[in-house]
């Protein structure tokens, strides 16, 4: 027994240990001193960084079955095949065994990259291209007007990924993205403007464009069913020490200037919730009861007034603590939902729904499946069972069945006096009864 | 018509004359019971069959009542004597009285 | 596949070596992050700060407080390293405490000491001006001995640094070049040593400074210069002390060591427009400073040539130096002012060349723009409208899912020549909400774009949201100055039965509908009143009863008084009334316990009764 804790608690500081272990991939040593602002501030955060080569023969992201990392970052646009054991299938098989995967491409990434893309959903455009605004380049642009300017408004709307202040303008430099539109698991992080296109800048526009417009997605995430994150960048060069450094003059339309790009803060907020520091969701606990009841039950009768409590707990800086929001809601559930109420907020993360159990008696389930943009699926299910009203349990001495009750009182005393009378009466002239 | 309204009064007579009064006291009571029972089924016609548990057994506490004296009844009249051979009125009291004593706990039990 | 990209890094390499650096580092930019680095109470970052600005020639504040009440751990030979080299540099040496002396001496002690840890031990005991073991002869044997245990490039670099203190810099003109063997390629462009900027500058500044004190030549092929000097183009954005410091240092010292390599970037813009016909480019070496020697006449633009097409416009046409500008070169481009377009423009100095993409930027308008709308099938033929930029048309067209909206346009240059241009886009957008489809206009051989825009078609991308949508033109290039985004009409689009708001995702996210159970309805109840009426009108019989066998005149008497009797009654009337109490709180189980010994007491007595009844009946 003894034993068993201490494997169980090795285990678990293994995997919280695990937790900040991050393979960097990289086309060339020299990324990590060009990105070193954006590894700082992983570095800074705890992340334990292991720095490789793209194409190094000994890469190997498990080892014994085992995971040697929970997170990987993949800057490495030019790699033409994974070294080592790694490939596409080895990354999505990570990613299904819930690891999470920051990458940033470029316009010059290859079909490694586009193999990625497209098995987390995204659709990368072709080699050699290239998002292209002329509405929207910054003065540092190349000539290409491929180096734009993208306003913190066209951010999707979820603080938990995006964090609450991108007010800063924000440089991209890098190919686009198109979502798959059935795929409702990949949001649009960051998307261009209606002026955008991608395409290869050199040539002359002949073909419709791979992605146009707002739909041109220039930051794409996915959070997989099974919680693994990924962040998808088209652009290695936004997360640059270049880009987080620079100043930002868009050239026409609104002439926006800034003196410092948003792309830091951006960067590290993507990197906080691509590696799970954020929007992390727990269900710590769930109690339900009858109203005015001590214990909890899980039978209960139709028509019950129950109390269901669940309490929720949110990753905030490395710390499990009250989740605070107000669209959680409860299910009450047979086949179908037969009761979907908005839970109430209650001090230290404790969610409550009072209700009555509905007159139709079966196996029922709690159920709070709270799905929200950029937090972990939570998903919780209790199963109860409602059962009829019992034999005594249902309502007696109904005033508008007195007449029958009267009735049949009014039979037995009837039969009692009948008793009597019928006994002991004795005819009157037995001798006409004779006749 | 006019047949009809000489033949009441002739039936009339001739119950009160030929009915001995042991048999009129049982036909007391199954009036009584029949009554009962009308006015329960008129009260249930009129606001519905709302706890029907309790129309039920009121009901049918009634109409077996009714069945168990209309029985008595049988086994009492002197006429039928020859059809009970060797049962007597006083035996036919007692099944009375039995299946009452069934009747009303089963009744109790279900008026709620 | 592999091949070819062999080949490709081969030309690369072959196009490296005698290029041109398009960057310079310009180390002034980084005063203000290094004064800002004074101001650290971190030994460190103040020593990295201190060296800086020392490089930049910046005149220091008084820092010997500073420097004394900094944090450091004086059992850390780096820290002490540094903290006795800030005071050198700033003169404070007598500030320190004569405790800094013990670390360094106990490190060289030391049996398992490290080079870097020579390094800094002897540096620091230098620094405030005492001399060490390693001051003799025996002291690089023994550092040889280390190096063969660890050669990495930072271990060279500190006994490389080490050989200038003792001397010894003709081992280190031997060594150099393995040394720079070692050095790590990026992409076939950029050189650096394992262990990033500091190990790069230290290497690099050891060397050069070796060779300088022996008075020969540097070891640094032109080609290792350029890259090193591309190296440290890409480490412009450093930001932390130690990695500026670094990159300062390694910046000068490279930029000295002559022939420097030589940078050309673009003074100010890098493309023309009508109003002027020359670019500016600053020829320099690797910090902004003129280039000595360097001949006017060497700095020519060889060929240019044009992108679209490869047509040569241009070859072997000197730059002019600017008076009073010594590293100003203008190259004029007047010929090809008109020729709208993308350029490379190949610049050399001497053997070195480097290509320069530019830009003739042009004004362009949108001319001779007709929309209308026709039925798709072309049984009529569309009623074209002409519009001019910048209006929009006054009417709002009208188009079902059963017609084609036609848009014509010719994009035309200042000249009022036809161009084309990579983006001539139309913009669907709707004026409600956020849908937005985009089109592709097709030049055709006369440069006349021309979109059709089938509206069933189009439900697909506008979630077949039938209503007022806007129709703009967007017109964009590289070339050209401004991009052009002209709403030019607003068009009612319907899309007949097929406008059905699909749901746009399948699964919703974000909270549901709330649901609520609807419960059976109570069942309708009767007043209390008429329930009342109705329980006395069920006691009523009762009574009747009553009369009735009370007009029988009935009589007791064959009553017999015996127990048996009343016991029968009693027991009867004792069932009966357990009923009673069932029906008012018993439960079944109770009432049957209560009720066995009840109802067997009435059958005994009752069959006592009745067969005494009997009896005296047959007796009768």
């Amino acid at each position: 027994m003894k034993n068993l804790i201490i494997l169980c608690l090795l285990g678990y500081l293994s995997i919280a240990f695990a937790d900040k272990e991050t393979l960097v991939l990289v086309d060339n040593l020299n990324i990590r001193e060009t990105h070193s602002l954006f590894f700082k501030s992983l570095q800074e955060r705890g992340y334990t960084l292991t720095f490789k080569l793209a194409d190094d023969a000994n890469l190997v992201l498990s080892k014994y079955g085992e995971y040697l990392y929970k997170n990987l970052i993949v800057f490495a646009p030019s790699v033409v095949e994974f070294g080592g054991q790694l490939d596409t299938e080895a990354i999505t098989r990570f990613i299904d065994d819930g690891g999470n995967v920051l990458m940033a491409g470029s316009s010059a990434a290859g079909d490694v990259y586009r193999e990625i893309a497209s098995e987390c959903g995204f659709e990368m455009d072709e080699e050699s291209a290239a998002v292209i605004d002329h509405f929207n380049y910054d003065s540092l642009d190349e000539g290409d007007h491929t180096r734009i300017v993208v306003s913190p408004k066209n951010l999707i709307d979820a603080p938990t990924i995006v964090g609450t202040h991108n007010t800063q303008p924000l440089l991209f430099d890098g190919t686009g993205l198109i979502l798959d539109k059935d795929n409702s698991l990949v949001l649009p992080i960051l998307t261009a403007d209606s002026t955008a296109y991608s395409y290869n800048p050199k040539n002359q526009v002949k073909e419709y464009p791979h992605a146009v417009g707002r739909k041109t997605v220039l930051i794409a995430a996915l959070q997989a069913r099974n919680n693994a994150r990924i962040v998808f960048s088209g652009s290695l060069f936004f997360f640059s020490d270049e880009a987080f450094n620079s100043p930002v003059s868009k050239v026409h339309g609104d002439k926006i200037k800034a003196a410092l790009s948003g792309n830091k803060q951006l960067s590290i907020h993507l990197s906080q919730w691509v590696f799970g520091e954020r929007g992390q969701l727990r269900v710590q606990s769930v109690h339900h009861q009858r109203q005015g009841d001590k214990q909890s039950s899980n039978t209960y009768t139709i028509t019950d007034t129950v109390v269901y409590r669940i309490e929720i707990e949110e990753l905030k800086n490395g710390k499990w603590q009250p989740f605070e929001a107000n669209d959680v809601q409860l299910e009450f559930v047979r086949i179908d939902p037969f009761i979907r109420t908005t839970l109430q907020k209650k001090p230290n993360g404790i969610y409550e729904a009072i209700f009555k159990v509905p007159d139709v008696w079966g196996v029922y389930q709690f159920k709070v499946d709270y799905d929200r943009v950029g937090y972990t699926r939570l998903y919780h299910s209790t199963q109860v069972s409602v059962r009829p009203l019992q034999h005594t349990q249902y309502e007696r001495f109904i005033p508008s069945a007195y007449p029958y009750y009267v009735s049949a009182f009014s039979m037995m005393i009837g039969v009692f006096l009948f008793s009597f009378v019928f006994l002991y009466y004795k005819e009157d002239s037995p001798k006409s009864k004779a006749e | 018509m006019s047949s009809l309204t000489s033949v009441i009064p002739k039936l009339y007579q001739e119950y009160t004359t030929k009915t001995s009064k042991k048999l009129k006291i049982i036909d007391a009571y199954l009036l009584y019971v029949f009554l009962t029972a009308v006015i329960q089924f008129v009260y249930c016609c009129l606001v519905g069959t709302f706890p029907f548990n309790s129309f039920l057994s009121g009901f049918i506490s009634t109409v077996s009542c009714f069945v168990l004296g209309v029985c008595l009844r049988l086994q009492v009249n002197p006429e039928n004597k020859n059809e009970f051979q060797g049962l007597s009125a006083e035996r036919g009291f007692a099944d009375f009285i039995f299946a009452h004593l069934v009747l009303h706990i089963v009744v109790i039990n279900f008026i709620g | 596949m592999n091949k070819l990209a062999q080949l490709f890094i081969v030309l690369s390499l072959l196009a490296v070596s005698n290029a041109i650096l398009q960057g310079i580092i310009n180390v002034k930019q980084f005063q203000s992050l290094l004064e800002e680095g004074i101001k650290s109470k971190d030994i460190s970052t103040l020593y990295h700060s201190i060296k800086g600005l020392k490089q930049l020639n910046v005149k220091l504040p008084d820092l010997c407080e500073d420097i004394k009440n900094s944090k450091y751990d004086i059992k850390n030979i780096e820290h002490v390293f540094y903290l006795t080299n800030a005071a050198e540099l700033t003169g404070c040496q007598n500030f320190l405490s004569p405790e800094v002396l013990g670390t360094p001496a106990k490190v060289l002690d030391n049996k398992d000491v490290t080079i870097p840890e020579i390094y800094y031990a002897v540096y620091s005991l230098k620094a405030i001006g005492r001399g060490s073991v390693y001051d003799r002869e025996d002291g690089l044997k023994n550092l040889i001995q280390m190096l063969k245990k660890d050669d990495s490039p930072a271990n060279y670099g500190y006994v490389f640094g080490l050989c200038e203190h003792m001397g010894c810099q003709a081992w280190t003109v031997m060594h150099a070049e393995n040394a720079l063997l070692a050095a790590d390629e990026t992409d076939g462009r950029a050189l650096h040593f394992e262990g990033g900027l500091p190990v790069t500058s230290l290497v690099l500044s050891t060397i050069i400074r070796s060779f300088k004190s022996v008075k020969k030549p540097s070891p640094l092929t032109p080609d290792q210069k350029h890259k090193f000097g591309a190296y440290l183009l890409s480490r412009r954005s450093a930001s932390a002390p130690r990695t500026v410091a670094s990159l300062i240092e390694a910046a000068k010292i490279l930029a000295d060591d002559q022939p420097t390599p030589i940078c050309i970037v673009f003074k100010d813009k890098k493309y023309i427009t009508s109003e002027t016909d020359s670019i500016e480019f600053s020829v320099t070496d690797l910090i902004g400073r003129a280039i000595p020697n360097l001949k006017p006449d060497e700095v020519v633009a060889q060929s240019g040539t044009r992108l679209a097409d490869d047509v040569v416009v241009l070859s072997k046409q000197p730059l002019t130096q600017k008076p009073n500008e010594p590293t100003t070169f203008v190259l004029n481009l007047s010929k090809i002012k008109s020729q709208y377009g993308l350029y490379k423009i190949s610049l050399s100095t001497g053997s070195k060349s480097a290509n320069f993409n530019i830009a003739v930027l042009g004004e362009i308008q949108v001319s001779s723009v007709e929309i209308g709308v026709g039925d798709v099938d072309g049984t009529t033929s569309p009623k074209l409208t002409t519009v001019t930029y910048p209006n929009k048309m006054a009417e709002v067209l009208q188009a079902d899912h059963l017609q084609k909206v036609s848009v014509k346009f010719s994009i035309r240059d200042k000249f009022n020549k036809p161009a084309l241009v990579q983006q001539a886009f139309l913009l669907v957008a709707s004026l409600e909400d956020e849908r937005e489809a985009i089109y592709v206009a097709e030049p055709d051989h006369a440069k006349n774009y021309k979109v059709e825009l089938n509206v069933g078609a189009m439900g697909k991308h506008l979630d077949y949201v039938s209503g007022s949508y806007s129709v703009s033109v967007l017109v964009g290039d590289s070339a050209v100055a401004a991009p052009l985004s002209w709403r030019l009409a607003d068009v009612k689009l319907s899309f007949g039965r097929d406008a059905i708001a699909e749901p746009r995702a399948a699964r919703v996210r974000g909270p549901l509908p709330p649901i609520s159970h609807v419960f059976r309805a109570a069942e309708p109840r009767p007043p209390r009143v008429v329930s009342d009426v109705f329980s006395l009108a069920c006691a009523a019989p009762l009574l009747l009863l009553l009369i009735l066998w009370g007009s029988l005149r009935l009589n007791f008497s064959l009553f017999p008084f015996t127990p048996s009797a009343l016991l029968f009654h009693v027991a009867l009337g004792a069932s009966l009334s357990l009923y009673g109490l069932l029906w008012l709180k018993l439960s079944m189980f109770e009432t049957l316990r209560y009720l066995l010994p009840v109802a067997g007491l009435t059958f005994l007595a009752g069959q006592r009764l009745l067969r005494r009844l009997a009896r005296d009946k047959a007796a009768r």
